[in-house]
């Protein structure tokens, strides 16, 4: 310590030098050991139960909201005094209908890409570079490795451009997909979905839809679903454009 | 053991900040290494955290200073000193850290109710496990994902609670049946609405649920996935709760809470901060009102009495302007965070004496028998600079002299015994002794205040040179009297210069009442409480009754308050200088506190107004003891109020666009001189005790590379 701290005059004594003078900020601390749990690599498990809850919410406690919004719906509550309450509320049904189903489908998504290859990258060793930046926009799965690749068809009737993605996850099963129903990235209440018919023909996923004119232009995504185990397979995603 | 001669530390100051350095400096473990001397102002220390023991032994504060429980380098240093001081408890009675803090739990805001009304909101933290200071079994790391985590866990909690208030967990929607009653109808009506609420709640907790797991994911999972996961459960449940907001104070609360926390969450994917390498710093320039509203926080939300108590800790106003609140969002975030995600055993810690009689006293004890030194009344004038055609090639500047004041000279050449004991607790007095003093009786009459910063008295004066008086520096004075002591510094490097000009401070009022009736006689309900985000001009109250058993006033007082708040500084135009601005402004304090308490108070206790407008000044406890003549408004001239307008006693602010400004105690660009203080670079950048330890232990750090930068807690939080 004594050499870095003697002066020109060997009497005046100096600050020792320093190994550092400000925070490490870097993904060392960001992504440190200090979680309590895995970051970048979610348990299996969790996601597994994560999915299988995804659908008890769709099947159950979305179901039961649509139950209650439409049992309310034929009633003449003006008559009774009764204020505004039974339209909030028959709104509030169909909120809960319409919030829960969308975050349900993004949800799904989210939980493919997670279980994905991209989810199992090591967090960045300490003291390595910060990580670059995030992908701005959701990138489709790398193509599946099995030499059995899974082909698709899609089908699209409108009178605006359209662009389909669809992705679907490394190792899918192709025999029996289910595609559900377009739902709007943009979560507004009074967008209706998109109808989706599909089918599998000899090991190839049809996909057909009709945009109506008045679908107002954005996105919308849908999740496409193992007819026999309910396990999502994959995302198809169409976006509309404005104008005529 | 060494030979070499020891290396001399000035150490300017004796705050948290100045002492922290010199507790590290003067370790056992440096064998001796460093020998240091304090200067310090006057006849106590303490800075801003300084208090002292008045007429019947009372304490009288600089302002409310609450610890809270993520202070960890803080009270691991306290802890340390205690163990050290190793006091008698058959004697002193505030012997080990634990008698000397108390947990508490219980912690409020207040919001304006729709008729104007001011309604406090209590809330009370769980205990958490450890204690504030208790060793890490690994390093600490501050994943930000986490927080994100805990946030959710956050929401997931408070919407449990909602739906617990909304709807009974029997509820069940009731089919109509032909012929039914009007009653029996509306009653329907009222269960399927409670029906409905929690069915839609418990699918919005499911929500939740899945989305704690997305974040555990992150950053496996593409960023605009998650934002749009979060507007999609945002929308959700902001359709959900705010229909059950509407006619609930309490419930609107909840939500207002759920409200910022997305925002949070919102905020913290959007601008990227997980892996930003600034961490919350790379949101320092916007304010943190400006930030949440950024990322769909709704006005009330940002209005609300959370929020606005997150100025009020911070004394977040600039010029002390209450209409001009602002607070660097990434720091505000930092400490939002820490206080209500890292915090140990108590979300608040109380002190059960003066913080000069619970933390420097026994910091002076232990500093003292570990052989540094300590100059009392000594005021630093200048710090002079080496002559710039006396630098070596590649020599950094450094300082060649301190110019001080004596301001006393103590009989006989002796050290100045600064602490008095009371009830058997070693305190610092609000007045010197002045029997020590030359010419003390003089001074005493002449009414000198040697912590005024423009009482120019001084007995002589004094010029420490280096390498003859001094090798090393520590600067640890307040932000304000930086621009005053450290002129040539800052005429010499721009760096100083910009953070002069851009980090401010703010001058603070306090006033404490000791009263007659117990806080229930005055109609508070609610408990020993801490509250912020009240009226101002004095937003924050503390009910500070532990303390009245360590004073001695001949009349015990039932109950004793706090209450404190920025003092705006003067109009354009109006004096901010000199003797007679310190005594105007501490008469604007009186004239607020009464104010205060004739028009305000009464939100809180309901009993203590006589009539609307006028408070039961017979309440108050004179000071002296015996019943003075005094009535009506002038009763409050028995009381204690401080106006904190010294530049060393202003608080320093947080303000967005200056954080980066700021002058790190490792790098300070002159060659033997280190500065520490909460306005420096210090990791926490705000002003606090615990952003003052780390401060000092950084200051530390710089003059003997102790202790290891990863031994500061929290100095790499993101």
């Amino acid at each position: 310590m004594s050499d870095d701290m003697t002066s020109r005059a060997g009497r005046r004594i100096s600050l020792p030098e320093l190994d550092r003078t400000a925070p490490i900020r870097n993904g060392s601390t960001v992504f440190g050991p200090g979680t309590s749990r895995p970051v970048a690599s979610p348990h299996p498990g969790s996601i597994r139960d994560a999915v299988e809850l995804g659908y008890r919410v769709i099947d159950e406690l979305v179901g039961s909201g649509r139950e209650t919004a439409s049992s309310l719906r034929p009633w003449s509550w003006a008559a009774r005094g009764a204020a505004a309450a039974p339209e909030d509320l028959a709104q509030f049904g169909l909120q809960m209908v319409q919030a829960t189903s969308e975050f349900m489908s993004t949800w799904l998504q989210m939980m493919q890409r997670a279980a994905g290859p991209a989810s199992t990258s090591a967090p960045p060793a300490p003291g390595s570079e910060p990580p670059g930046p995030p992908h701005p926009e959701p990138t489709p799965a790398p193509a599946p490795a099995s030499p059995e690749r899974n082909r698709v068809r899609v089908g699209v009737s409108s009178q605006r451009m359209t662009h389909v993605e669809i992705d679907l996850r490394a190792g899918a099963a192709r025999s029996s997909f289910v595609v559900h129903q377009l739902r709007p990235v943009s979560a507004e209440a009074t967008i209706p979905p998109i109808p989706v018919t599909s089918r599998v023909e000899e090991g190839t996923l049809c996909v057909e839809l009709v945009v109506p004119p008045e679908q107002p232009a954005g996105r919308y995504n849908a999740c496409i679903v193992d007819a026999v185990t309910g396990i999502p397979q994959g995302t198809l995603s169409l976006l509309i454009a404005a104008g005529s | 053991m060494s030979t070499r001669a020891p290396i001399e530390v000035a150490i300017i100051g004796g705050g948290c900040a100045a002492l922290t350095a010199a507790f590290e400096l003067s370790r056992p473990a440096l064998r001796e290494r460093y020998h240091v001397t304090v200067y310090q102002l006057g006849w106590r220390l303490g800075g801003k955290g300084a208090s002292g023991r008045g007429a019947g032994g009372r304490i009288e504060e600089h302002g409310l200073h609450l610890w809270m429980g993520f202070y960890d380098n803080a009270f691991r240093m306290m802890r340390e000193c205690y163990a050290e001081a190793a006091r008698d408890p058959r004697v002193c009675p505030i012997a080990d850290w634990r008698d000397g803090w108390k947990p508490d739990s219980s912690s409020a805001v207040t919001d304006r109710s729709p008729d104007g009304d001011w309604l406090p909101w209590q809330a009370c933290f769980p205990p958490a496990p450890g204690l504030p200071g208790d060793p890490f079994p690994t390093p600490r790391r501050w994943p930000i994902s986490h927080y994100l985590v805990r946030s959710v866990a956050l929401l997931r909690t408070l919407l449990e609670a909602a739906g617990s208030r909304s709807a009974g967990p029997g509820d069940r929607a009731p089919r109509p049946a032909p012929g039914m009653g009007q009653d029996a109808l509306a009653s329907a009506i009222t269960r399927v609405l409670g029906y409905g609420q929690l069915a839609s709640l418990a699918a919005v907790l499911e929500a939740m649920q899945l989305f704690e797991l997305a974040l555990e994911a992150l950053p496996g999972v593409p960023e605009q996935m998650v934002l749009g996961l979060h507007d999609r459960v945002k929308r959700g449940i902001r359709g959900v709760i705010e229909e059950l907001v509407r006619q609930n104070d309490e419930l609107r609360r909840l939500w207002e809470i759920v409200d910022l926390t997305f925002a949070v969450i919102h905020g913290v994917i959007r601008h990227r901060l997980l892996i930003d390498p600034r961490g919350f710093d790379a949101i320092d320039d916007y304010d943190c009102r400006e930030w949440l509203q950024m990322h769909g926080a709704s006005e009330r939300s940002t209005h609300s009495g959370l929020v606005r108590a997150l100025y009020d800790l911070a004394f977040g106003y600039e010029d002390g302007d209450v209409t001009r609140p602002r607070i660097a969002a990434g720091q505000a975030l930092r400490g939002a965070l820490r206080a209500f995600f890292t915090y140990r055993g108590a979300f608040f810690w109380k002190m059960q004496a003066g913080m000069g009689d619970v933390v420097f006293a026994p910091l002076y004890e232990v500093l003292r028998a570990r052989g540094v030194r300590f100059e009392f009344f000594h005021r630093l004038r200048n710090i002079a600079l080496c002559r710039p055609e006396a630098l070596a090639p590649n020599e950094r500047p450094f300082v060649q002299a301190l110019e001080l004041d004596v301001q006393a000279k103590v009989r006989g050449g002796r050290p100045y015994e600064p602490l008095v004991t009371i009830g058997g607790l070693p305190c610092w007095p609000s007045q010197p002794d002045w029997s020590q003093l030359e010419t003390g009786a003089a001074l005493a009459e002449q009414g000198v205040d040697f912590e005024s910063h423009w009482d120019e008295h001084r007995a002589e004066t004094k010029i420490l040179e280096v390498s003859r008086d001094f090798d090393l520096v520590v600067l640890g004075v307040g932000v304000g009297a930086v621009p005053h002591v450290a002129r040539e510094l800052v005429a010499r490097s721009p760096r100083w210069r910009t953070m002069v000009a851009s980090c401010k401070s703010v001058a603070t009022q306090a006033f404490q009442i000791w009263m007659r009736a117990d806080m229930e006689q005055l109609g508070w309900h609610g408990g020993p409480v801490n509250i912020s985000g009240f009226v101002e001009p004095f937003d924050t109250w503390a009910d500070m009754q532990q303390l009245i058993a360590f004073e001695r006033m001949p009349e015990r007082p039932r109950s004793l308050a706090y209450f404190c708040s920025v003092l705006p500084d003067p109009p354009p135009g109006e004096p901010r200088e000199g003797p007679e601005f310190r005594i105007a402004q501490a008469r604007r304090v009186r004239d607020n506190a009464i104010r205060f308490l004739d028009r305000d108070v009464v939100h809180l206790w309901p009993r203590a107004h006589a009539e609307p407008g006028r408070f039961r000044w017979e309440l108050l406890v004179p000071a002296g003891g015996a019943e003075t003549d005094q009535h009506g408004q002038d009763r409050f001239d028995s009381q204690f109020w401080q106006a904190n307008v010294d530049p060393t006693s202003r608080y320093a602010l947080a303000l967005p666009g200056s954080l980066q400004h700021r002058i790190s105690p490792l790098d300070t660009g002159f060659d033997n001189l280190t500065v520490c203080g909460d306005y420096t670079s210090c990791g926490f950048n705000e002003g606090c005790v615990e952003a003052a330890v780390m401060s000092g232990m950084l200051a530390a750090h710089a003059v003997s590379r102790s202790p290891a930068l990863e031994d500061i807690i929290g100095y790499d939080h993101p």
